[in-house]
């Protein structure tokens, strides 16, 4: 999607300089004018997905450009916020009947004008679309609100082995403090905080455009559940249950932070691409791993690479949806003329035995012999 | 009747917290100060007609309004059309929520653009308007001052 366009129409060069850096960390197109005439001039050439109009300004002041605007049906449907130093409410009344979509009073933050033109238009934080592109082994800052230390410090230590810097408070207030200095790619609030505090941080977060998308997750007993419907419906990414799976955590804020996890399951060894199994991966990492078979596949292929190891040593015990993920594999493999060989324990094998859908595929005991497999 | 002196004492440290994250503090303030009025520096204004007619006057010692500019623009060196634009725009903010103010009390008012001047002794009057409040913000960041200025007349 397009950057949206916006249009400052202002005569000073210090609002322009203070429109111009608010903007500076969003993908918009920004045009600037310095008086009504050169306004509407630029609103006809450009045409905008917002207007940010001055009201005082030389030459043609906002007002009438405003009505010039409103009375050109090829401009009349863009919308106007208007920036003024008068805030009496004869002036805001005269503006809101001009049919302008919201006003702006000076003196005002960049975070308020920020706010403002979102409701408008759709601003995107810089870089914000390439988020699907950061992987599992990228740095990423974990916030952990909760008011246990101890939470805190399990979650620290769940994740000591991520490459994630986890930050913590047992302060709600302090919370959003933190995250201006550091915003965190993932939040893990407690719902236990009174006066559901939870859910204000959480209406903040997505008031605010630049954290907008920031996946959030609640922190509750797992017998509280009122608690997490409500925050299911108010749109949290999911809820952690207390006590916390450590052993699950990284997958889950992994998943909810839609990184790409591929790298903890395939491996480019002398041109041949080993899908390795974890011991004990679970029915959701097991349903990420099958939507990485097709695209990594393709793209060996693309590479010049023909052949396959899936490695199933570690794992102890064949699940449904283990083998539902082998045989999609292999018919993927089939379907390119890519040559598969799996690998697993003697144990391994032995269940495998046990399963129709599994009657015609070979396992060999070792990757050395799967090796050699090839060559023959 | 509304209370010049208070509004600014009020809107003044505000605009200068919002904007360039400043903090003025306001002196005792005069009413009725002795005239014509002397500034110094470089000195913006904005003339209100209406209801409510005057003049409202910002006067910056040049180092200030220097400082003010580089704060704001985050240029190094700015030139004298960049000064001028700062503090026309900051007395623009103060003299717009004065406005505010009266036209909420009932003295509906309009705004003149800015203007900007620069001297050693400026002498200003307004013989026509029978309120005249002054006071000194202190910006203790900077070490510097600011003076404000505002002649008025309420038709009631």
């Amino acid at each position: 999607m397009a950057a949206p366009k916006i249009l400052s129409v202002d005569d000073s060069k210090m609002i322009q300089t203070l429109i111009t850096k608010a903007f500076t960390t969003y993908n918009v197109q920004l045009c600037l004018a310095s008086n009504g005439v050169e306004g509407l001039a630029a609103a006809a050439r450009e045409r905008p997905d917002l207007i940010i109009l001055d009201v005082t300004m030389p030459v043609m002041d906002g007002v009438e450009c405003l009505m010039k605007l409103k009375s050109d049906s090829t401009l009349r449907d863009i919308p106007v916020i208007m920036l003024t130093a008068e805030a009496g409410k004869d002036n805001v009344l005269k503006i809101a009947k001009m049919g302008v979509r919201d006003y702006i009073v000076k003196p005002f933050t960049e975070q308020a004008l920020i706010e403002r033109v979102s409701r408008v238009v759709d601003l995107k934080a810089k870089g914000s679309d390439v988020i699907r592109n950061k992987t599992i082994e990228d740095p990423a800052v974990v916030m952990v609100i909760d008011e246990h230390a101890t939470i805190i410090d399990a979650i620290r230590k769940g994740l000591s082995s991520m490459p994630w810097k986890v930050v913590g408070t047992e302060d709600c207030g302090a919370a959003a403090q933190m995250m201006a200095k550091e915003q965190p790619d993932i939040v893990l609030i407690s719902l236990s905080f009174p006066n559901k505090a939870a859910l204000g941080l959480f209406h903040a977060i997505r008031a605010n455009v630049r954290t907008q998308n920031m996946p959030v997750l609640g922190l509750s007993v797992k017998t509280a559940t009122a608690e997490h419907t409500e925050c299911k419906n108010a749109g949290f990414a999911g809820v952690v249950t207390k006590p916390i799976d450590l052993a699950d955590l990284p997958e889950r804020l992994a998943r909810a932070m839609n990184l790409d996890t591929s790298s903890r399951f395939f491996e480019v060894k002398d041109t041949i691409l080993f899908v390795k199994i974890p011991a004990g991966l679970s029915v959701n990492s097991a349903s990420d791993l099958s939507q990485y078979i097709e695209p990594k596949t393709k793209e060996m292929v693309e590479a010049g690479m023909n052949q396959l190891i899936l490695d199933l040593s570690k794992v102890d015990r064949l699940e449904i949806y283990l083998i539902k993920l082998i045989i999609g594999l292999v018919n993927n493999c089939r379907s390119l003329d890519i040559k598969y060989r799996l690998v697993g324990s003697i144990e391994f094998i032995g269940q495998a035995k046990a399963y129709e859908e599994m009657a015609d595929v070979q396992i060999f005991p070792t990757v050395e012999q799967a090796l050699a497999d090839f060559d023959k | 009747m509304p209370d010049l002196l208070t509004i600014i004492n009020k809107n003044v440290p505000e605009v200068f917290q919002t904007m360039a994250s400043l903090t003025a503090t306001p002196g005792g303030g005069e009413v009725d100060p002795p005239r014509p009025a002397t500034l110094h520096g470089v000195t913006g204004s904005v003339s209100l007609s209406g209801k409510a007619s005057g003049i409202v006057y910002t006067a910056y010692s040049q180092a200030m309004s220097r400082s003010l500019t580089i704060r704001v623009l985050g240029c190094e060196s700015p030139d004298e059309e960049e000064i001028s634009d700062v503090v026309g725009e900051f007395t623009n903010m103060i003299t717009g929520n004065l406005k505010s103010h009266l036209c909420d009390a009932g003295f509906p008012c309009q705004l003149s653009i800015p203007t900007v001047m620069r001297g050693v002794d400026i002498s200003v009057v307004a013989k026509s308007a029978p309120i005249c409040v002054r006071n000194t913000f202190f910006f203790e960041e900077l070490q510097e001052e600011l003076v404000v200025l505002v002649f008025a007349k309420l038709d009631t």
